[in-house]
């Protein structure tokens, strides 16, 4: 029989010594320390605190817990291990050791201790927490997640960490050698294993993916149960081993045996539950390969129209069940005797009729496939499907790899589950992706781009659910009670549907239904917008007319439905396809309380204002909150979502992100399709090229300082190695796809208009448009139709345009800028020369910024200013051809930017101050362009210059990484052939950088190295014509970095010069710099080739090599 | 009560043979164990208090099989080993209560009294809050014996319980053991103060070498060195002699030079007489006489 008094005896006594030791005492106050202030500063402070952490109640126990855990790892170890040590050191155990207790009792009397000394430090942990969460005024407070953190985050944690560090004690009886293996243990799982095999060595939980949402929990329980269960398994397991080894004779002979069998069993449930868990991701990765083999090899098959799509849905429980009656016809010239449908294979189909005689098709996987169904062509048929079930996630984005399906979707310290399907007693989400409802033709498959072909369809659905629930879709809504019934008045590609506890604002703004759908315990903006309730119909009215202004598109749709959804909902960024699922027909999935969305934090952001002082002083508190508003209806217009900064080995690594919530999709995407079999990406590019978002990527100039390249700029040197087409294939090229075909798409266009006239074209675009509302057409019907108005066949040059590896390269003159006097008015004038040097055309866009005020960013604060504008012109070259521009400006400009767009120029924009304009009274002026002869040219006759890209300059080639950084790193040196410029880690061998300071013909980079002995050398070997005197010129750039700027970090350059057999060094003041050529003296050279060198000895942080240059005198 | 023990052998990995054959039999009352250090005293002990596992023989407790039946014979026993030095971090009043749940007092109101009672009783009851750690040796040692004897044990089992005690806590120590052993229980009692055996035992071993060397009463010991013992009175240079030649038990200088105590068969030609033996005269011949390593002049 076991003893509960031993036991609680021993863990009694046990708590009372833990709580006594120093280290359990230090550490505690460490943790509790740091997460006071941890919770003040994120929910007290008046800094507004960060929306990541506060906007989802059950984040707060889920950061305490997760940051708790390292720490609790730590000492539970050191803990654990001690309780052995102290059992062979204390001479008093053995009086302990001879009462009557088994080694069972011993045992979980002893863990039971450590573990209620770690329950007290996660209560006082969670007491913290919750009165901070108290206290804070717009923090709800998610009572039950306090007890569930705990219980799926630190117990079994603390049961598998102390049942591993008794174990291995107990086996290799010494603690400091247990503390350092267990050390080193911890250090692997999270800085090597955590993310690794579906998060199977995560034993902390920090990459399973645990947030609670407000919405529906955990929405992968399961996967936590399981996960979470194992660890405590094996934890059991480990305490039970270690009855076994603990040396203290048991109560009976065989009583040490028989734990071997608990110990065993809990082995055996924790690999089961291993194996689930690894299965379970396993089994889907299969799944998704069976369903792209099952769509390629019916990809095909042709493809009926649906005509209409008439849903009844039945929502109970976890499934639906539906009705989907559809009328289809063949829109093709030939009957079809073969076609097929797709419906997500967790839908379980109980009847098919076609033509009101039911059916039996082939169903496998995703797919249901019609063999003796004939549609005569130009007829229609009309097929009912009834199915029950719950979709299987497995089935969403097929055309996403698995590497990228199990990345993490983090959010600071924590996780967050990606659900693309959701049905759920109380709450149900389901997208076109999910498949719920027959979809005709095949999904994604590895043979064919057809797959992302739309259908225009009229969908009427009708919806039942339980009382207290509210459905909701496109189209006019009608019903209450638990029934909804939604009719739409045009076609649309795709329908959602959403149910679930919500409150719902209405509201008709400008002709159109405005609806919100939120969260019934989510209206934490009303009472703080109560002042300027009535002001942001307005504001909205003014956001969306300043975006239809902007990209030149009306809204197409009704309604504008903005639905709260789960935070765990997610979507892919995708090659083909340009819209997100957070972007529905006239709908936007909102992440809950806008948890990733910065600007939702209304109040937060008004204190941030005001912190940075970009908000006016005198504004008022309603003017303060019209801005926060604004702010916040920015996020719907801006392309680009905040980039991902990480560093590696002192060099930052920039990833552009695609603004998930960009609402450009309503206006484009879901209204708008342009089909071509040929070039499956047509209808990308006019998504881009409407979008008009490569002019946008400008604003992402700071990425190109940090890491040496924007995407763009990869793009385009991608572009000069691989084709349009051979891009879209190359799954490593993922990541730059997206800016590949906003250059490619830009081009296009560029070219078509310089045909059409831009005018012309855009009007032809809007009526084009305006015909195939809410319809899909071909390129070639878009063709004919350029043809027919402007005579002008491009499909010819859409073949090259596709397929070419060549791209123009541009020499980029001096700027110059004077004020002139045009009639009465003060205008300035802006001139440069530029040649296209290569032999394929391109487009220049010149930017020019007018007014005062900061430089471009996100959000009406974020940078920008309301009295900055800025003003775009497109300019065209053909190959080889050299124009001379000058623009007329009406305001004052501040800065010009020549962004090269798809082009060998590295960096892609160079953008110049225009500062202190004087008047030039002589100048006549003029906009316009003139073609001339004379090329822009980087040397003149006498020079001769030899920059860092040409092939007669050398670096000494070393190890960049320390022993330690080799042994302990296993990550690679970044292999991009351009890194950012970094003074404080800079490379310790010679790296490439770029920018637009540097001296070059398309590339304008230098190379520079952390500053050292003077034994890594850059060397210019320059040709000269004939022996003589000449003066030495090097290129020198001031690398300006915030404060971090060379004029305020003395140090100087030493150069040797290799003239008539001897080395001469020349020693540069780098205070006494200007940027550009800075003379080194003149010497007399002989022979056919000058070398100069540059070594690292210097006091500057870093040494740069850039281009030398030699006039001859 | 009684503990039988058969053929009890210890042999450690070492090859060590730390007990040897040894064959007793332990009644009620108090039980002295003797014997000089690596006789197997400790041995014995740990094996008896279920640390140590015997490499063969047979023990038996009131009945109970040492081997088979731990949880019986645990929960007789009460232990006081020869190191009892240092504690975790629990106060004598927490350590004391610590042993007193594990021997078995799980309501709490009685614990308390006993604790309280049983600290009264070893004089810590003024240094109950205190950490164990921070009390004096002879307090940890008080404490060890409070230990041992709390909730009565049927078997007590003290090894060297007197060390580092004043002569007036040994003496009150010994009093409690005694009044203790007159009820139904065992007390065994290992030391290398004869004095404490003699004063309060009834039945005493002696281990010599790991093999049981004499069993009996302590006057039973006595006896058997009646007639050995002598009182010589001796000059300087003969003093010098004695010690070389015999067992020196005591020796004190008075003007006509040394009065020496010695056990010997005989002390041919030194001026001398027999004495009456006592217990620590008895031990001596017994282990010189044994260990052979004196003769006879």
């Amino acid at each position: 029989m076991i003893s509960v008094h031993n036991i609680s005896s021993i863990a009694k006594y046990e708590i009372t010594t833990l709580l006594r030791s120093w280290f359990f005492r230090i550490f505690a106050l460490i943790a509790i320390a740091f997460l006071f202030f941890f919770n003040m500063v994120v929910m007290v402070l008046e800094n507004g605190g960060n929306w990541t952490l506060k906007a989802i109640p059950s984040i707060v126990p889920y950061m305490n817990l997760l940051m708790l855990n390292t720490v609790q790892a730590i000492i539970a170890i050191f803990l654990a291990s001690d309780f052995l040590k102290r059992d062979k050191k204390l001479d008093t155990t053995d009086v302990i050791y001879i009462r009557s207790m088994s080694n069972g009792e011993y045992v979980a009397g002893k863990t039971i201790g450590n573990l209620v000394v770690f329950i007290i430090l996660n209560l006082i942990v969670l007491s913290e927490a919750l009165i901070f969460n108290l206290i804070s005024a717009d923090v709800a407070v998610n009572w039950l997640a306090y007890v569930e953190y705990f219980l799926i985050i630190s117990l079994p944690t603390l049961i598998f960490i102390l049942g591993l560090s008794f174990f291995v004690m107990s086996v290799l009886k010494n603690q400091a050698i247990t503390f350092i293996l267990m050390l080193g243990y911890v250090a692997i799982t999270i800085f090597y294993l955590n993310t690794k095999y579906y998060f199977l060595f995560d034993y902390m939980a920090y990459s399973l993916p645990l947030l609670n949402s407000d919405f529906m929990g955990f929405g992968n329980l399961h996967t936590i149960i399981v996960h979470r269960g194992m660890y405590a398994c094996f934890g059991m397991a480990f305490i039970f081993l270690t009855v076994s080894l603990l040396k203290r004779l048991p109560q009976s002979p065989f009583s040490n045996k028989v734990t071997l069998f608990p110990a065993l069993l809990f082995f055996v449930a924790g690999i089961w539950l291993g194996k689930m868990h690894v299965s379970a991701f396993v089994k889907t990765q299969e799944l998704r390969e069976n369903m792209r083999t099952v769509n390629d090899a019916n990809m095909t098959a042709p493809r009926v129209k649906v005509e209409s799509c008439k849903i009844d849905l039945k929502h109970v429980g976890n499934t639906i069940e539906v009705t989907a009656k559809l009328k289809v016809s063949n829109p093709l010239s030939e009957a079809i005797n073969h076609f097929v449908f797709s419906l997500n294979p967790g839908l379980k189909i109980s009847k098919i009729t076609f033509n009101g005689h039911e059916i039996s098709p082939k169903r496998e996987l995703q797919l249901i496939e019609f063999s003796d169904s004939k549609i005569e062509s130009g007829e229609s048929a009309e097929l009912e499907f009834t199915y029950s079930g719950s979709p299987d996630e497995a089935q969403c984005f097929l055309d996403v790899d698995d590497k990228t399906m199990e990345t993490s979707n983090k959010v600071n310290m924590y996780k967050i589950d990606k659900r693309s399907a959701i049905v759920s007693p109380d709450f149900v989400l389901l997208t076109r992706e999910s498949n719920w409802y027959p979809v005709a033709g095949t999904g994604f498959g590895k043979q064919s781009k057809q797959w992302i072909q739309k259908q225009f369809s009229n969908f009427d659905i009708t919806v039942t659910t339980k009382p207290g629930l509210t459905a909701i879709s496109q189209g006019k809504p009608d019903g209450k009670d638990g029934t909804f019934h939604f009719t739409n008045s045009h076609n649309l590609s795709q329908i959602s549907l959403v149910i679930g506890e919500y409150t719902q604002l209405f509201k008709v703004i400008d002709g159109l239904d405005f609806n919100l759908y939120i969260h019934k315990n989510h209206d934490y903006f009303s009472k703080f917008l109560e002042p300027i309730k009535d002001t942001i119909p307005d504001l909205i009215k003014t956001a969306l007319k300043d975006y239809e202004r902007k990209i030149d598109m009306y809204y197409p749709f009704d309604r504008f439905t903005v639905i709260e959804v789960p935070a765990q909902f997610y979507s892919y960024p995708r090659t083909l396809i340009g819209e997100r699922e957070q972007i529905q027909p006239e709908t936007i999935l909102f992440p809950e309380k806008g948890l990733l969305v910065e600007e939702a934090d209304f109040a937060g952001n008004i204190k941030r204002m005001e912190r940075w002082g970009r908000g006016d002083d005198t504004s008022t508190p309603e003017e303060k909150k019209i801005n926060a508003v604004n702010n916040f209806l920015s996020v719907f217009t801006q392309a680009a979502a905040r980039a991902d900064i990480s560093q590696s080995q002192g060099q930052f690594q920039v990833t552009e992100k695609a603004n998930p919530l960009y609402f450009y999709p309503l206006f484009y995407n879901y209204a708008y399709f342009i089909q071509s079999n040929q070039w499956p990406v047509t209808d990308r590019i006019f998504e881009a090229y409407l979008k008009k978002s490569t002019a946008e990527s400008g604003a992402m100039g700071w990425m190109q300082s940090m890491q040496g390249m924007t995407e763009n700029e990869q793009a385009n040197l991608a572009l000069l190695d691989f084709s349009f087409a051979e891009l879209l294939n190359d799954p490593e090229k993922i990541q730059i796809i997206d800016n590949v075909i906003q250059l490619k798409g830009q081009t296009l266009f560029s070219i078509i208009k310089r045909k059409t006239g831009d005018d012309a074209f855009d009007d032809f675009m809007f009526k084009f448009l305006k015909s195939i509302r809410f319809n899909s057409t071909t390129i070639e019907d878009f063709n004919n139709r350029i043809e027919q108005q402007f005579n002008t066949d491009l499909l010819p040059y859409m073949e090259k345009w596709f397929s070419s590896k060549e791209l123009p390269g541009y020499l980029i003159g001096s700027v110059k800028a004077v004020n002139v006097l045009d009639g009465d008015r003060l205008k300035a004038m802006v001139k440069f020369k530029i040649t296209n040097s290569e032999k394929t055309e391109g487009i220049v866009l010149v930017q020019f910024r007018l007014g005062e005020g900061g430089g471009p960013g996100r959000g009406r604060f974020g940078g920008g200013g309301a009295n900055s504008e800025t003003v775009d012109k497109l300019l065209h070259l053909e190959g080889g051809q050299t124009k001379e521009v000058s623009y007329l400006l009406d305001g004052t400009p501040r800065n010009i930017t020549i962004n090269t767009l798809t082009s060998r120029n590295i960096p892609a924009e160079l953008r110049l101050p225009l500062d202190n304009i004087e008047q030039d009274i002589k100048a006549v002026p003029f906009e316009g362009e003139k073609i001339v002869d004379t090329p822009v040219r980087i040397a003149e006759d006498g020079e001769f210059i030899c920059d860092n890209e040409d092939s007669t300059f050398h670096v000494t080639v070393s190890e960049d990484r320390s022993l330690l950084q080799k042994l302990l790193l296993n990550e690679e040196q970044t292999k991009d052939k351009y890194i950012g410029y970094n003074t404080w880690r800079a490379p310790r061998t010679w790296r490439a950088t770029t920018n637009s300071g540097f001296f070059g013909k398309f590339i304008r980079s230098a190379h520079y190295v952390k500053s050292g002995d003077g034994s890594k050398k850059a060397s210019w070997n320059i040709p000269i014509k004939g022996d003589g005197t000449y003066e030495v010129y090097t290129y020198l750039t001031k690398m300006r970095r915030g404060r971090r700027d060379n004029q305020d970090n003395p140090g100087e350059y030493t150069y040797t010069i290799n003239h008539n057999g001897e080395k001469e060094n020349v020693v540069i003041d780098l205070k006494t710099i200007d940027d550009g050529w800075n003379s080194l003296g003149s010497f007399y050279f002989s022979g056919d080739t000058v070398k100069i060198e540059l070594g690292n000895k210097s006091a500057a942080q870093t040494v740069v090599a850039d281009a030398i240059k030699l006039v001859k005198q | 009560m009684k503990i039988t023990i058969e053929n009890l052998n210890k042999v450690y990995p070492n090859g060590n043979h730390a007990l040897k054959d040894v064959n007793l039999e332990i009644n009620n009352g108090m039980f002295g164990l003797l014997g000089p250090n690596g006789a197997g005293k400790s041995s014995l002990m740990r094996i008896l208090v279920t640390l140590m596992q015997p490499s063969s023989g047979i023990v038996k407790m009131n009945g109970y099989d040492l081997t088979k039946d731990r949880e019986q014979i645990r929960s007789m026993l009460g232990y006081l080993p020869q190191d009892f030095r240092f504690f975790s971090h629990l106060k004598t009043y927490e350590f004391l209560d610590y042993a007193a749940r594990l021997a078995g007092m799980k309501n709490s109101k009685e614990r308390k009294l006993a604790v309280d009672k049983m600290l009264e009783e070893v004089g810590l009851f003024e240094a109950r809050d205190r950490k164990a750690n921070n009390l004096s040796g002879g307090m940890k040692r008080r404490l060890g014996i409070a230990q041992a004897l709390i909730n009565n044990p049927k078997i007590i089992i003290v090894d060297e319980p007197t060390t580092g005690l004043d002569p007036e806590e040994r003496i009150r120590f010994r009093n409690l053991l005694s009044t203790i052993s007159t009820q139904d229980v065992i007390i065994i009692l290992s030391t290398h103060i004869v004095g404490d055996i003699s004063s309060s035992c009834t039945d005493m071993a002696l281990l010599n070498q790991g093999g049981l060397a004499f069993t009996g009463s302590p006057d039973e010991l006595v006896v058997r060195a009646e007639g050995k013992v002598w009182l010589i009175q001796a000059t300087e240079a003969e003093y010098l002699e004695i010690n070389e030649k015999y067992p020196v038990i005591s020796n004190v200088p008075n003007s006509e030079g040394w009065e020496i105590q010695v056990v010997a068969d005989s002390i041919n030609g030194y001026n001398g007489h027999n004495i009456a033996p006592n217990l620590e005269h008895a031990y001596v011949y017994f282990m010189e006489s044994n260990l052979n390593q004196w003769t006879s002049v």
